[in-house]
């Protein structure tokens, strides 16, 4: 199966990487977005099937003070400055062709997801909800 | 002059995640909850009409577990030793700005051990500061290793009047999830961490304190405590992502093929 990945992962995100890890442990293939690759242990790149976009060029735009203002903006139809992202992220879906969207929790993924159901892609989209509420706009 | 209190600011992000969320909700095919708190927070919230909901914690891999047992430090100097895992970096945030708490449960003769920089706690009496684990010896189950010689660890932050409890009621915090790779006895105070304290409970692996005085009690009881050591230790492997890998694939694959879950 094909794991589209939707979530923050950094050096310190353990739970990021944990599930990306356990997805390929068990053979599936997983797609992400919005990271480097040196983020990711040896145990993890060294299984394979993982493929890395650099949608944002190593950051998720919606991080941080003012990606969560950002957020808010967009999410509330106030700022609509997302067309490129949201091109790149249809292109990066179509491209990939993945089975199921995962969505994990956090700050920007909101929005990534609503982007995801405007597209009316027919696939999947799965949240988990790690953290509840404080966690989509910033705690 | 701060113009909009801190924690008015913060209900309106709660709010304002409500809001946000609710275009999104009924749209997933699954949610996947932490705990069962979460579960019937979400429900009451939204009252989500389509879509599928399961209970799936954020298990471990067992690669990040504890690889070998290490004598307990309290069995050197009759003291029980806590380990405090969340992050120590208290200016950044009043919320994890716990000192106060540490340091009275220190009052106590009991040690807390907490990572660097512990800013404001260094060459405090019972206070013992250790090197953070990075992401690769983490994984690798160092950190739940050295985390065995612990009597218990505690969970913690600093609920002041105002902050919403609603997020700690639901989430189980990574400080928590920790705790459970490393078979060691998890404590808390009473009535914040709803869903971290009903999975405790339910499998009998710490317990939940009302005051400084009262953890202190359950600590310095060594028949108390070692109900608690024997069972964190034995269910420590009902807690790994593998063993509970089957109930969230069935899920996928069922979504991945069409079927209704």
């Amino acid at each position: 199966m094909k794991i589209l990945y939707l979530g923050q992962v950094t050096p310190h995100n353990f739970h990021e990487q944990n599930t990306i890890f356990m997805f390929l442990k068990y053979g599936h293939k997983v797609c992400i977005v919005n990271t480097h690759p040196s983020y990711f242990t040896d145990e993890i790149t060294g299984i394979g099937k993982l493929s890395i976009c650099n949608l944002y060029e190593y950051g998720n735009p919606y991080a941080g003070k003012f990606g969560s203002l950002r957020m808010i903006l967009n999410n509330f139809g106030i700022l609509k400055c997302f067309k490129q992202e949201r091109k790149k992220l249809r292109k990066f879906v179509e491209l990939m062709t993945p089975d199921v969207i995962y969505c994990f929790f956090g700050v920007g993924i909101l929005t990534e997801m609503k982007m995801l159901i405007d597209m009316n892609l027919g696939i999947p989209l799965i949240h988990d909800i790690v953290c509840y509420p404080g966690s989509l706009t910033g705690r | 002059m701060r113009i909009i209190p801190k924690h008015y600011l913060r209900w309106l992000l709660y709010k304002s995640d409500n809001i946000a969320y609710r275009s999104v909700i009924n749209r997933l095919s699954l949610r996947i909850h932490s705990s069962s708190t979460m579960r019937k927070y979400i429900k009451k919230i939204f009252h989500p009409s389509s879509g599928k909901d399961i209970i799936f914690m954020e298990y471990f891999s067992e690669n990040y577990f504890f690889k070998k047992r290490l004598p307990l430090l309290s069995s050197q100097d009759k003291e029980p030793h806590l380990i405090f895992l969340g992050s120590t970096d208290f200016f950044s945030d009043p919320v994890i700005d716990v000192r106060l708490q540490l340091l009275e449960i220190t009052k106590r003769r009991i040690h807390v051990h907490l990572r660097k920089p512990a800013l404001g706690l260094v060459n405090v009496p019972y206070i013992h500061i250790f090197e953070g684990f990075d992401s690769f010896s983490t994984f690798q189950g160092e950190l739940s290793t050295f985390m065995t010689q612990f009597d218990a660890c505690l969970v913690l932050y600093n609920i002041y009047p105002g902050v919403l409890p609603y997020r700690f009621h639901n989430t189980l915090p990574s400080r928590f999830l920790f705790a459970l790779t490393s078979g060691i006895p998890i404590v808390m105070p009473k009535d914040i961490f709803t869903a971290c304290e009903e999975l405790i409970s339910h499998y009998d692996i710490g317990f939940a304190y009302r005051t400084d005085d009262e953890l202190s009690k359950y600590l310095y009881d060594e028949c108390f405590m070692s109900k608690f050591r024997e069972n964190a230790f034995n269910c420590s492997p009902k807690f790994t992502y593998e063993n509970n890998w089957e109930r969230l694939n069935y899920f996928l694959n069922n979504l991945s093929s069409g079927k209704d879950c």
